[in-house]
């Protein structure tokens, strides 16, 4: 396969869109927050995408302290599906469903490293799901190296990644309720705790025969410790 | 396979004591050929009647599993596929052909289509029916690829409507190169990956060029 993909509908790009994105999905390469300054752009604020990729934007439980991320901007015209053209961009339509119609793009020219503590949670509108994450990542690369790698092999190389996220997601979600008022301390000793747990398995997450096997072991564990 | 249990009779007759001379090799050769010939042509058109009847029969006893499993609460049936089966949020929602945040709402009770908690519980039941074959770990299994180097996984089969092929497998009754091929003529070209993914020494995995 040499040519870059495209989803079969704008759908299947998003995880979560819109106001009851859970605040326990853990911070994601394809992210797109509001009110974002990339420094270097000097454009103000605005929506923003995460870009840093998935393997690399945690060093343990936390954030690694700068991400990369592109401006997102609305565009006048559609990219209409299949996609063709527009490397320099992530095509995100249908981005703000039910709140404004019409199609963005993620640029890869202006993008810039964000300061990760500044990042609001409450401003967080759209995560990306396991496609369009790889599908950010097969744009990304060749935009940068002119070069297309499959998305089903992008996938192989994070779908451990992709998993552990799942896992962390379902032990926030156990553990801190949303209407807790200490949330985020709340949150932050609970993904530490995860870290601490889930060492072992991590390895083990890398071979897809043995997934199912450690995500029955975390919700054991979750159920054991918070019902 | 089976040798053909036959011997040629090579002792000629007298002609004066009224034995009969033996046929000629070339003839029993020939009508025996002949007979396998036909016995094969038949077996094979059975082995297709019945294959596909026997397919159908599969998805028919999947439907059925499925319209039980449809009387449980589908929170619990969701809350089964993950924590009972270990199947990923993302696995299930596209297996079921929805988003995310719409299995997410239903977990906590939303409302929900007739037409979506039947697939819901159609996935439950695949993979209730997976496990009687036996598969000891079905959902560990959907998630592997059919063959090393080739971008379909198993749950891949399913998503494309074709659980008939999943059972096969799972029986053994097909190959994976059966299957690949039934599913697609040109799979070799279609889901060949140029590229394979290495463990990069420093704890996570990269990609390179296959050799």
């Amino acid at each position: 396969m040499s040519h870059l993909e495209s989803p079969s509908s704008p759908d299947e790009l998003y995880r979560y869109r819109g106001a009851d994105i859970p605040r326990a999905r853990p911070v994601f390469q394809g992210d797109v927050f509001r009110n974002v300054e990339i420094p270097g752009l000097n454009d103000g604020r605005g929506l923003a995408m995460i870009t840093t990729h998935a393997c690399t934007m945690r060093n343990g439980a936390s954030l690694r302290p700068r991400l990369l991320m592109a401006r997102v901007t609305p565009r006048s015209t559609r990219i209409g599906l299949p996609w063709t053209g527009n490397f320099r961009v992530m095509p995100l339509p249908d981005l703000l469903l039910g709140e404004a119609p019409g199609n963005w793009v993620a640029t890869f020219e202006d993008l810039g490293t964000v300061g990760s503590a500044t990042l609001d949670l409450r401003e967080r509108i759209a995560c990306l799901d396991d496609r369009g994450v790889v599908l950010l990542q097969q744009r990304h690369a060749h935009h940068v190296t002119r070069y297309v790698v499959e998305t089903p092999v992008l996938y192989e190389q994070c779908s451990n990644v992709l998993a552990e996220a799942e896992l962390l997601e379902d032990w926030i979600d156990a553990s801190c309720p949303e209407d807790d008022p200490h949330w985020e301390d709340s949150s932050t000793k609970e993904a530490e705790r995860f870290e601490e747990y889930f060492g072992s398995h991590r390895e083990g997450l890398k071979d897809p025969s043995l997934r199912a096997s450690i995500r029955r072991a975390v919700s054991r564990e979750i159920a054991q410790r918070f019902g | 396979m089976t040798s053909l249990n036959f011997e040629l009779d090579m002792t000629p007759g007298t002609g004066s004591t009224g034995v009969e001379a033996p046929r000629s090799p070339t003839v029993t050769m020939a009508s025996i050929t002949n007979r396998y010939g036909a016995l094969r042509d038949r077996t094979s058109i059975l082995d297709s009647d019945v294959g596909d009847d026997h397919r159908a029969a599969q998805l028919q006893t999947l439907e059925l599993l499925a319209r039980d499993r449809a009387r449980e609460d589908v929170s619990a049936l969701l809350h089964g596929l993950s924590a009972r089966r270990g199947l990923g949020w993302s696995d299930i929602a596209r297996l079921v052909g929805v988003s995310v945040q719409a299995i997410r709402k239903w977990r906590q009770s939303g409302p929900v289509t007739g037409e979506n908690r039947l697939a819901v519980a159609r996935l439950a039941a695949l993979l209730d029916l997976l496990e009687q074959v036996p598969v000891s770990d079905p959902a560990g299994w959907l998630e592997i690829p059919l063959i090393p180097g080739y971008s379909l996984r198993h749950a891949d089969l399913y998503q494309q409507g074709r659980a008939d092929l999943l059972f096969d497998l799972a029986h053994l009754r097909n190959s994976a190169e059966e299957a690949m091929a039934e599913l697609s003529p040109d799979w070799r070209e279609r889901f060949r990956n140029e590229h394979e993914v290495f463990d990069a020494g420093d704890g996570q995995l990269s990609i390179r060029r296959r050799v």
